[in-house]
């Protein structure tokens, strides 16, 4: 494992890449707005300083570029046109964006990382005294009452949302606007609005929505259940207690639906259709609750992974596949440092140095391939490269010369078991311990970590070609709260060759 | 110079009400508009102040008329003209860029204060 320095170093060398892309990009965009291809540079690398800095867990750093990289969205689908002021204005951003990020990075101390597993995103750091990178932003709980005599106050709630927008960013926002859409609204509109206009602004500003009858607006502080960013960190258990409860609501639902059916009352089953909806709803948000894009874990590793490279001599491009695939958020932190290791391998022991690649007549650059999916056991996260592959002889060499295996036996295990060998504790296959390898934890130690989180490892393997480690874990919890247990194969299944790549 | 209206409706009667309406307050009705697809084309031909847009018209609708016309001018100023019970088509409407909307039958001081918020 590398420790927090050489991560916050490196957080540090790849966010400037980034922020030197949007500021040229920006630059682009002052002399010529239409230009579509910088408004597209810009959006990704606000888009990854957002992941790595969430995965950082620099909040701040994280929320500015998700405001610009809203922004510059915008502008992408043509809903805001690109002018002087707003260039401008994006570029004060993107200065207060490489502000905030060398601060935060600079405060960061190397405890940080790698704990909070089962937390619901990361708490804010809140600096006592940070100085505020956009304006005087701050958090307004504000309500919003309809003019009784309001003909769709639904509709009327949605403009009420869309002035608030302009003013800054909004969160929880009750009923949500997909309920609204549907003209559910059977009592005030509600909604934390982030932003640094005066109240009085606000208050006109929502006023001028129409048919409203009073605008309740309160400054939220810190500490009062709502926090800048608006996370909070929430003991696992307590939404599995959740969970739990929903599933009882469920069956219960269930059995008022057969009494319904029986009593052949179309309101009482309208009503449980209602419930129904209701409850598929609450689902859907715990589920989301608890589960976070494979992008905020995948999308830290290319620098790690280049960075490492660099270090050994090597050049290794990495790709990433499959971030929308959902991941639940207390494996988040475990997964991501069994990722480094895995990932640091593959580097180290996996991809050849450029003379050799070239010499088998492969691509002096090697390629890694990160990526998420959904498979039937759960959620599948490989690592593959295109490196030299298991050296079955050299593992089946050590291994009967330290008695894990009798030599006469060798010959007749297949594959699989050979790299199941590599998983056994203290097994380590490497000529030399390099400076990369040395400090991480063996395969023994992935495997052991992965099954504690209920999931598994699996090695394919195909000489000269590459090799996959795939860490598989479960989707996301089950309803009830629970998760199912992933079970390993008793006898992996020989390499697949579509599991390898060319 | 008065502000100008643009107004679409499939209805001669409710485009007669609207104008009615608007023109005694002091607007400048510019053109009439009975389909989405006039609407647009009116729209650009005429760069009226505000459009009234009804929200059910044959060929193309009044939602997709005020995408369309959205995406050549996202400063347009549409005010949507629904019946009751419309209310999800009004949402969509309002979130492709329709700045507020007035319920049928209508009632001109609705009417006047809907399009002073649409101006405001």
């Amino acid at each position: 494992m590398m420790d927090q320095a050489s991560y916050v170093a490196l957080f540090l060398t790849e966010a400037r890449e980034h922020l030197t892309t949007l500021g040229d990009g920006l630059h682009r965009l002052a002399t010529r707005p239409d230009d579509l291809e910088a408004v597209n540079g810009c959006f990704r690398a606000v888009h990854t300083l957002k992941g790595m800095a969430g995965m950082m867990g620099y909040t701040r750093t994280s929320r500015m570029a998700h405001a610009l990289e809203q922004l510059l969205g915008e502008i992408r689908s043509g809903a805001v046109t690109v002018d002087a002021a707003l260039v401008e204005r994006m570029q004060a951003e993107a200065e207060a964006l490489d502000d905030s990020a060398v601060d935060e990075a600079g405060r960061d101390s190397p405890d940080g990382l790698g704990e909070g597993a089962g937390s619901v995103q990361p708490v804010p750091r809140v600096p006592a005294a940070a100085p505020e990178p956009i304006g005087d932003e701050r958090a307004l709980r504000v309500i919003v009452y309809f003019d009784p005599a309001a003909q769709l106050p639904a509709a009327r709630a949605v403009i009420a949302l869309r002035h608030a927008r302009e003013l800054g960013r909004l969160e929880a926002v009750h009923p949500l606007e997909a309920e609204l859409a549907e003209g559910v609204i059977d009592g005030p509109l509600a909604f934390e609005l982030h932003t640094a206009a005066s109240e009085d602004t606000v208050q006109r500003s929502i006023r001028s929505a129409g048919e409203v009858a009073e605008v309740e607006i309160e400054a939220v502080t810190p500490g009062e259940g709502f926090r800048r960013g608006a996370t909070v960190r929430v003991d696992v258990a307590a939404l599995d207690e959740l969970a739990g409860r929903l599933a009882g609501v469920a069956g219960a639902r269930t059995r008022i639906e057969r009494s319904a059916t029986r009593l052949d009352d179309p309101e009482l089953r309208a009503a449980v259709a209602a419930a129904g909806a209701q409850i598929a709803a609450a689902r859907a948000a715990l589920v989301r609750l608890r589960t976070v894009p494979a992008r905020e874990v995948l999308d830290r590793f290319p620098p790690l992974v280049r960075e490492a490279a660099r270090s050994l001599g090597k050049e290794v491009e990495v790709e990433i596949a499959g971030g929308d695939e959902l991941l639940d958020r207390s494996l988040v932190n475990a997964l991501g440092d069994l990722l480094v290791h895995l990932l640091r391998n593959a580097v180290d022991h996996g991809i050849e140095p450029p003379a050799e690649r070239e010499r088998v007549g492969k691509a002096a650059v090697g390629h890694i391939r990160l990526s998420a999916a959904r498979t039937e056991r759960g959620v599948a996260v490989r690592v593959e490269d295109d490196g030299r592959g298991l050296q079955r002889e050299r593992i089946l060499e050590f291994a009967v010369e330290h008695g894990v295996v009798e030599g006469e036996r060798a010959a007749a295990l297949s594959d699989a078991q050979v790299w199941e060998l590599v998983t056994r504790p203290g097994f380590s296959t490497a000529a030399t311990v390099t400076e990369v390898s040395g400090r991480g934890v063996g395969l023994d130690a992935v495997r052991a970590r992965i099954r504690a989180l209920g999931g598994a490892l699996e090695i394919h393997s195909e000489a000269g070609r590459g090799a996959a480690f795939v860490l598989t874990v479960p989707a996301e919890p089950l309803p009830d709260g629970r998760r199912s247990p992933i079970v390993e194969p008793e006898r992996p299944a020989p390499a697949a060759p579509g599991a390898i790549v060319r | 110079m008065s502000q100008s209206v643009l107004i679409c409706d499939d209805a001669i009667f409710m485009r007669t009400m609207i104008g009615d309406i608007l023109t005694q307050a002091g607007f400048r009705v510019v053109g009439e508009a009975d389909n989405g697809m006039q609407a647009v084309a009116r729209y650009r031909e005429l760069d009226p102040d505000f459009v009234t847009m009804d929200i059910v018209m044959p060929e193309m609708g009044g939602i997709d008329a005020v995408r369309e016309i959205m995406r050549e001018d996202p400063e347009a100023k549409i005010l949507m003209c629904s019946a009751m019970g419309q209310q999800a088509l009004v949402v969509e409407a309002i979130q492709a860029g329709a700045r507020d909307f007035v319920v049928k039958p209508f009632q001109p001081a609705r009417v006047l204060e809907a399009v002073q918020r649409v101006l405001g």
